[in-house]
């Protein structure tokens, strides 16, 4: 019995030691992970890319003189976790600031969390349009998908690659993935004098994408717009493939994995997508990939290769670090309430701040303003079109 | 392009019919709605794409899929139906699900929850008739099931092996009075929906080329609407449910779109319930074509 209760007392106090708030000595920052979910292909590794940057900034001495700490949280990509994420970053681990959460759809929940608690959150991926424009301290280090998407059209017109027709296909259970579908895409054919022939959806679990193939068949355009998570890229470029329909897929952000040419095994070649990451782009960029994909060989994930999240999961560390050194953070639990408005106030005046793939600015809205790289499936590989400013 | 729609109507729906057999079977001899039936589909799938991903040849990978099919449904048969039989039918199908659940998550965390891409294991594995496409996987799945049907008709009322079965249906008491060894028939069926069922993944996988920890789930879901469209306990009820969906639900798309197929379906499903409790062929056959 004494050693029972002796257990217990000592289970309780290990239990307390890991929930209680950081040391002095740190600055705590909240880490919205999705381990699982609906963009597991993507989110899986940003962990990877994270613990780079934070490692980086504490050997070479912190910020202030203090080390920071991470506490991170597995949403599933479930956007109540996220918003309970946030919650408990604020009140419990008195973090001065969240990487994340990912996507648009935990954004609409965790934004206006964040927003009563008065904590910045920088989502990793984010990209449907306007989203953060209410939301002082809703941050996204991603560029919306007008503007990604854009740059995919001026280069199939400076390359003259044919665009005439197109239709659009997109995943209606996904916020981003409709927001491409519906308010990206039709003005952009608009704008470029392309003609927009039909429009077909599905949902992005759907293992049967065959009826909205064959509709897109029947009209034989030059290009499909294409708003949806990699995953069903991957369905419909294959179902494309089965059905013979030669057509160049154009896409956003959320297809942008650097994988996917591998993954789609011959299928969905010349598809173009904008991204803000493109690995081969210069010395530095080559050697962050050599030594995330070390780590991630270590971790036992396949895909050892960083996409343009892990990259914008690396960069808002790197921007966390920076408005902290300029806000002048102490990280005392007693400051971080007034801690949080100065983070904030560092955040919205940031510009041309360099990072790793291009200098970072956020906009009015709250939205990055950061190079773009266009590429298309040649092979197995990705290939570079261009780079674009915003 | 009318006719492709069709094809594909039959082919997606090809799909379903093989599921919702396999769930007909079960209920219908044992009076169990057996939810894991959806991770059998995926373990046989996720297995022999495992195993080719590290190199193990074809027919090899194939096999063990389909063993592995067996082996989970007869770990189904030993915990609900051994220990569990007899009880309140509300534990064995709440059982049902923690094994599906448990099978899905066992192989997430062991593979991974990505969407993966099942190799393509001949060069085409589709017939073409000039523009039209057919998926050789789901023409081979409905082909397959038909000839089940048909053999199960004919087992059912031809052989002692099926007169034992509609015993079971009937009563499993009264069987057991009647010296039927009720067990070890129960325990065929569980073998042949693991080995069923698991086929259904593989040649599903094989098609579509596509495998996933969650990939059973719409499937089942579709499947189990089938079974009672058609009828439940029907053999014949589970193929019209399933074809009968597969063309709803592309004719539903290409009207309407793709958010509204389960409101299609579902209110179908609940109008049927209402109007028909029993299912479209539902008490229209004779017992002998039941099971």
């Amino acid at each position: 019995m004494k050693h029972l209760v002796s257990g217990i007392a000592l289970t309780v106090l290990a239990a307390m030691a890991s929930t209680s708030p950081a040391s002095a000595e740190d600055l705590t920052l909240g880490f919205s992970i999705a381990k699982t979910g609906p963009f597991v292909s993507l989110t899986l590794t940003n962990e990877i890319a994270v613990d780079m940057a934070v490692e980086e900034i504490n050997a070479s001495g912190g910020v202030n003189g203090k080390k920071i700490r991470l506490i991170k949280f597995d949403t599933g990509g479930d956007p109540k976790q996220a918003s309970i994420a946030v919650s408990r970053f604020a009140k419990d681990d008195f973090a001065l600031g969240v990487i994340g959460p990912f996507s648009s759809s935990e954004c609409r929940v965790a934004f206006p969390a964040g927003e009563r608690l008065k904590i910045p959150q920088i989502a990793i991926a984010s990209a449907a349009p306007k989203l953060s424009e209410p939301f002082a301290y809703g941050f996204r280090n991603s560029i919306n998908e007008g503007a990604i998407i854009g740059s995919v059209m001026k280069a199939l017109k400076e390359k003259g690659l044919p665009a005439k027709t197109a239709a659009i296909a997109h995943a209606t259970d996904d916020v981003v993935s409709k927001a491409i579908g519906t308010k990206v895409l039709p003005p952009l054919f608009e704008q470029y004098g392309i003609e927009q022939k039909k429009t077909v959806t599905f949902q992005y679990k759907a293992f049967d994408v065959s009826t909205q193939v064959s509709q897109i068949k029947a009209e034989n355009v030059d290009i499909v717009g294409l708003g949806s998570p990699p995953e069903a890229a991957l369905k419909l470029a294959k179902e494309l493939q089965r059905q013979e329909v030669d057509v160049r897929l154009i896409a956003g952000t959320p297809a942008a994995d650097p994988d996917l040419p591998k993954r789609m095994d011959g299928a969905g070649q010349r598809m173009t997508i904008g991204a803000t990451f493109f690995g081969g782009y210069d010395e530095s960029t080559k050697s962050f990939s050599e030594a995330f994909a070390e780590r991630a060989k270590a971790a036992g994930i396949a895909r050892t290769e960083p996409n343009m999240y892990d990259v914008n999961a690396y960069q808002i560390a790197m921007i966390y670090a920076e408005v902290m050194r300029r806000a002048n953070v102490t990280g005392k639990q007693s400051e971080v309430a007034a801690e949080r408005v100065a983070i904030q106030a560092e955040l919205a005046k940031l510009k041309d701040f360099p990072t790793l793939a291009g200098e970072v600015t956020f906009n009015a809205d709250g939205d990055a303003l950061k190079p773009i790289y266009v590429m298309e499936i040649v092979g197995r590989k990705w290939e570079l079109l261009g780079v674009y400013n915003p | 392009m009318h006719v492709q729609q069709i094809v594909n109507g039959l082919m997606l729906g090809s799909v379903y019919v093989f599921v919702g057999i396999a769930f007909t079977m079960i209920i219908g001899i044992i009076n169990f709605v057996n939810f894991s039936i959806p991770a059998l589909f995926m373990l046989g799938a996720m297995t022999a794409w495992a195993l080719l991903n590290v190199g193990v040849v074809a027919p090899l990978a194939l096999v063990a899929g389909l063993l592995v099919g067996i082996v989970a449904s007869m770990a189904v048969e030993q915990v609900l139906y051994k220990r569990l039989s007899g009880r309140d039918p509300v534990i064995s199908l709440i059982g049902s699900l923690a094994f599906l659940i448990l099978y899905e998550h066992l192989v997430i965390h062991i593979l991974g929850s990505d969407q993966q891409a099942f190799p393509a294991l001949l060069p085409d594995f589709n017939i073409r008739f000039g523009d039209i496409v057919v998926g050789l996987g789901q023409l081979c799945g409905f082909a397959i099931s038909i000839l089940l049907v048909f053999g199960l008709s004919y087992l059912l009322k031809h052989t002692p092996v099926g007169r034992n079965l509609r015993a079971i249906s009937e009563s499993t008491e009264t069987a057991t009075i009647l010296g039927i060894n009720v067990r070890r028939h129960v325990q065929m069926m569980f073998v042949a929906v693991g080995l069923f069922t698991a086929l259904g993944g593989l040649l599903f996988s094989l098609n579509y080329l596509q495998v996933s920890a969650l990939m059973g789930q719409e499937i089942g879901l579709k499947a189990i609407a089938a079974m009672i469209i058609g009828g439940v306990g029907s053999i014949w009820g589970a193929v019209v449910g399933g074809m009968l969906i597969g063309i709803l639900e592309v004719t539903t798309i290409g009207l309407f779109g793709a958010d509204t197929v389960d409101i299609v379906i579902y209110a179908l499903l609940l109008l049927l319930l209402v109007v028909r409790p029993s299912g479209i062929l539902g008490g229209a056959l004779q017992s002998t074509q039941r099971i």
